[in-house]
């Protein structure tokens, strides 16, 4: 782990991955978009509705696993004081923040044809609604950090929010089967699915073109992070040298 | 009320979503790269 924290080491492994990432990234969801809009079949319940599965699934799975990605790389950089970790949870935050907004908007528009309404104050969905303000809050307060000035990696405010907010994603994961929602349960676990494979096939396709364009989005921001570190410190060397 | 109608939207605004991130990520990197790589360092352009 250790080994992947230097930033120069860091830099040659993303200049290989950034490209690689999101070009495949961008083709596997072109492929499963078009699958789930034009060549899988309508659902028996939900009718045509169900093809906005193929947007929202993926983007509810990254916006719960971004989350877990900035208070694992928060937690990291209050431990180990690695600024990479700091940069690593700065750069997933909006990319997350951006999939909730989707997943909400999209999971709204399933909404209204199927349950007859854009929003229930159901248990998912507020426990959704309230991971997209811990990631609004975390942005505020690590820009207002960063404003401050100082190193990132001793920056601890937005880092203790991120791992407080942890305890929202076992309440948005298990609030289906903790409360009576009008939100469905999971149609996929570890073990089965209740999906019917020319379903399954544009919804998986998705997962994994969403999951591969989120990497290489955060390696990108994360590669502009560490170059503005290196201007703002040469620019700091030159003002010293001519002081 | 047609499905189409909330279907088109949200793929819209799903590909929006990510190619601005995609797009935005990418411009914001080439020109943070672009300006920590001295002058001395930079290749030059052939016109």
């Amino acid at each position: 782990m250790h080994r992947f924290a230097n930033p120069a080491r860091f830099l040659r492994i993303a200049r290989v991955l950034t490209p690689l990432l999101t070009l495949t990234g961008v083709a596997v969801t072109a492929v499963g978009l078009w699958i789930g809009l034009f060549a899988s079949p309508p659902d028996y319940q939900q009718g045509e509705s169900v093809r906005i599965m193929y947007v929202h699934v993926p983007a509810a799975w990254l916006a719960s696993g971004g989350y877990f990605g900035v208070a694992l790389a928060s937690a990291v950089a209050l431990v180990w004081r690695h600024p990479l970790a700091s940069i690593a949870a700065r750069a997933i935050a909006p990319v997350g923040a951006l999939f909730t907004a989707i997943c909400l908007v999209t999971g709204s528009l399933w909404g209204k044809p199927t349950w007859g309404t854009y929003w229930v104050w159901d248990a998912r969905l507020t426990s959704m609604l309230v991971l997209l303000f811990l990631y609004l809050g975390y942005l505020a307060l690590a820009n207002a950090e960063d404003e401050r000035g100082g190193d990132p990696g001793q920056a601890k405010g937005a880092a203790i929010l991120a791992l407080v907010g942890v305890v929202n994603l076992p309440i948005i994961k298990f609030s289906v089967e903790w409360w009576h929602t009008l939100h469905q349960g999971p149609s996929i676990t570890l073990t089965k699915s209740t999906i019917d494979p020319a379903m399954l096939l544009p919804l998986m396709l998705s997962l994994a073109g969403f999951t591969l364009v989120f990497g290489g989005v955060v390696l990108m921001r994360m590669r502009a992070a560490l170059a503005r570190t290196r201007t703002a410190a040469r620019g700091r060397r030159l003002a010293e040298a001519y002081a | 009320m047609t499905h189409a109608e909330f279907v088109y939207p949200a793929y819209a605004l799903t590909i929006a979503g990510l190619v601005g991130a995609v797009v935005w990520s990418f411009v914001a990197m080439r020109r943070a790269e672009g300006g920590a790589t001295p002058p001395a360092d930079r290749p030059e352009r052939r016109r």
